[in-house]
């Protein structure tokens, strides 16, 4: 469905992503995941043809055959909306405040499909009911001011897959909103993803949301694939070290029984921060904050390749296979 | 949307009661003896008295106020002291070229400004762009006279196309005013022009940064279809309060503009009157003017609600 190789991006000299290679196969949902700053947002919309102008883009990006990359803005139009759809993460920002609901969910209608008239009409009310929005037929007259930060970003759902898709890609879908919501946007994706047959590209800074949704994942740090293969390898059986760290940071759930040691754990913390573009050291790119790092971390690590595609580049891994 | 209207509505009659009572004690604190102007220094005690009863300048200012007031709504001002014309009659017949210039530098500054801020804001890191940006410091330099003057050199002295100036009412034969009003409306709607040129730009670059233009992409809009069926509607609220303000300069340019091209309108007759100290004209002229922004602010008030369906909820709520 989605065969990324060599895609690079750089914003005034800096490389700011360099994805070797990843894969995303038909119907599968693979999971985005990384640290605030780790280019994982931006590798979904260099993806989608969505950076800005002053981002330079290069390398391929297959999907269903053809190079994304290679097409201009009117070509990448029409494909955009018709067979990829995109979710973004601030629903509230990402509808246009000024146009009813009903004309933003039938944009990529009108532009993709011969729909006419009274059969939008009744396509948005369908995929108002679809997204499971109350009332859709008096929805469709309303702004986007007027509804929940619940009812936006299913609204913008509706919107992305309205010209049905063979691909979503939800960038942070639910970061902002609450969790109960969380939980129930979520089920809407899986549910949607698996009666359309939908590939979904899932971005997160969350592993458990990953794991609740996706099959396969990938771990992005400094613009670089660290580690990826299946949900269940990658989060139980982590090799790179920039995996297990992460995973370290998350407190997880507490225990029934025993909410007062889950409340006085220490929590592991990744020492220092995300570097700055262009600040990141040679080599491993997270050398720098690795508490296994050795004078190997200074030449790149060649990625290794596993059981099951479970990849990874890292000089000092941990665990076994 | 009908109680935000008469909100607006509301307002707009306080403020001009309120303005024409300040207009009204402006003007009348402005000092200088109108009847010594009238009947010259060597002028009696009897005679002076006899003037200041005749004028009924020696009334208290309430009852002065009061009167004029019912002077602007019955249409009767009294005549000139000088010139002995109508006044309420002079400013309807002046009313015509001033409306004409003004309201004709709001039709071209204001579609060219928006074509060319657009155009410069889409292209803002290009060559392309930076050429508007140069055309539109400069015409905020220039000034409005000296516009003027240049345009008449050329195109009234040098090549003889258009009038000097001067003026021909619609009534008489409508070629001849527009030709008449080509240069003052050119000359008047350079600065505008080049100010909202400015404003439409950086309107249109915000907008074009916002997530939903994104999102409108993602969904198969082009940039360019983006910004037209979803960037212009949104930059179109922080314009309209700027196209406003600019009624006001383009009245003030009017006055200037009125004397560079003789053209008989109401920054002209502002001009006289206040030379020949006729305070019943020179505030009933800022009382129009007055109004001309009331109205115009007015009707701005209600395309907000109209434009942004979030300040109509706000409205209805309250």
């Amino acid at each position: 469905m989605l065969e990324i190789r060599d895609l690079r991006v750089h914003i005034d000299g800096h490389e700011i992503i360099h994805i070797d290679e990843l894969d995303l196969p038909p119907g599968a949902r693979l999971g985005l995941v990384g640290e605030s700053g780790s280019g994982k947002t931006m590798t979904a919309k260099a993806i989608a043809g969505l950076l800005p102008a002053e981002a330079k883009v290069s390398g391929t990006v297959r999907f269903d055959g053809n190079d994304l990359l290679a097409l201009n803005d009117a070509q990448f139009a029409r494909i955009r909306g018709k067979r990829i759809g995109f979710v973004f993460q601030d629903p509230a920002r990402s509808l246009n405040p000024m146009m009813r609901i009903g004309r933003q969910v039938s944009e990529a209608i009108r532009l993709h499909t011969d729909l006419k008239g009274r059969a939008i009409t009744d396509k948005v009310v369908e995929l108002l009911t679809q997204v499971q929005l109350p009332d859709p037929a008096s929805l469709v007259r309303r702004y986007p001011h007027q509804l929940s930060g619940g009812q936006q970003q299913r609204v913008m759902i509706a919107a992305a897959i309205a010209a049905d898709p063979e691909l979503l890609i939800a960038d942070e879908p639910t970061t902002a909103l609450d969790v109960t919501v969380q939980a129930e946007i979520l089920r809407l994706l899986i549910s949607l993803s698996e009666e359309r047959q939908m590939s979904v590209l899932f971005v997160s800074h969350d592993l458990g949301v990953i794991r609740y949704v996706c099959d396969r994942v990938a771990v992005i740090y400094g613009g670089h694939v660290a580690e990826t293969g299946s949900v269940d390898d990658v989060i139980d059986r982590p090799r790179h070290r920039y995996t297990s760290a992460l995973l370290a940071a998350n407190p997880g759930m507490p225990k029934d029984d025993d909410f007062a040691a889950f409340m006085g754990q220490r929590l592991h913390t990744i020492p220092g921060s995300v570097p700055a573009v262009g600040r990141f050291p040679s080599g491993c790119r997270f050398r720098n904050r690795c508490g296994h790092a050795s004078a190997a971390c200074a030449s790149i690590p060649s990625p290794v390749t596993g059981a099951d595609g479970h990849r990874y580049s890292c000089w000092n891994p941990g665990g076994e296979d | 949307m009908i109680r935000h209207t008469l909100r607006s509505l509301a307002t707009l009659l306080f403020a001009a009661l309120v303005g024409s009572i300040v207009v009204f004690v402006l003007v009348n604190m402005l000092g200088g003896d109108i009847v010594t102007v009238l009947l010259g220094k060597e002028a009696g005690p009897g005679d002076v008295q006899f003037m200041r009863d005749e004028l009924g300048i020696d009334r208290p200012l309430v009852v002065q106020y009061l009167d004029w007031l019912r002077g602007v709504a019955t249409g009767d001002l009294g005549t000139s002291y000088g010139m002995g014309y109508d006044i309420f009659d002079e400013i309807v017949r002046r009313l015509e070229p001033t409306l004409m210039i003004t309201l004709g530098g709001l039709l071209v500054s204001i579609p060219l400004a928006l074509l060319l801020g657009t155009y410069s804001a889409t292209n803002a890191k290009k060559v392309r762009g930076g050429v508007i940006d140069v055309f539109s410091q400069v015409g905020v330099a220039i000034p409005a006279f000296w516009a003027g003057l240049l345009l008449v050199l050329v195109f009234a002295v040098r090549l003889g196309w258009l009038p000097t100036g001067g003026y021909v009412p619609l009534s008489e034969d409508p070629i001849e005013t527009l030709r008449s009003i080509i240069l003052p409306v050119m000359a008047l709607s350079l600065g505008v022009t080049a100010v909202f040129t400015r404003y439409v730009r950086t309107a249109m670059i915000d907008v074009m940064n916002e997530d939903f233009m994104r999102a409108a992409m993602a969904r198969g809009r082009t940039r360019r279809g983006a910004a037209l069926f979803h960037g212009v509607r949104n930059a179109s609220i922080p314009l309209v309060t700027v196209a406003a303000l600019q009624f006001g300069q383009l009245i003030a340019g009017a006055v200037v503009v009125e004397n560079v091209f003789v053209l008989p309108g109401i920054g002209r007759l502002i001009v006289t009157a206040t030379l020949g100290r006729e305070v019943v004209v020179v505030q009933s002229l800022a009382l129009v003017i007055m109004l001309f922004i009331l109205v115009l602010n007015f009707l701005v008030d209600i395309a907000y609600g109209f434009l942004d369906p979030r300040i109509r909820d706000k409205a209805e709520s309250q």
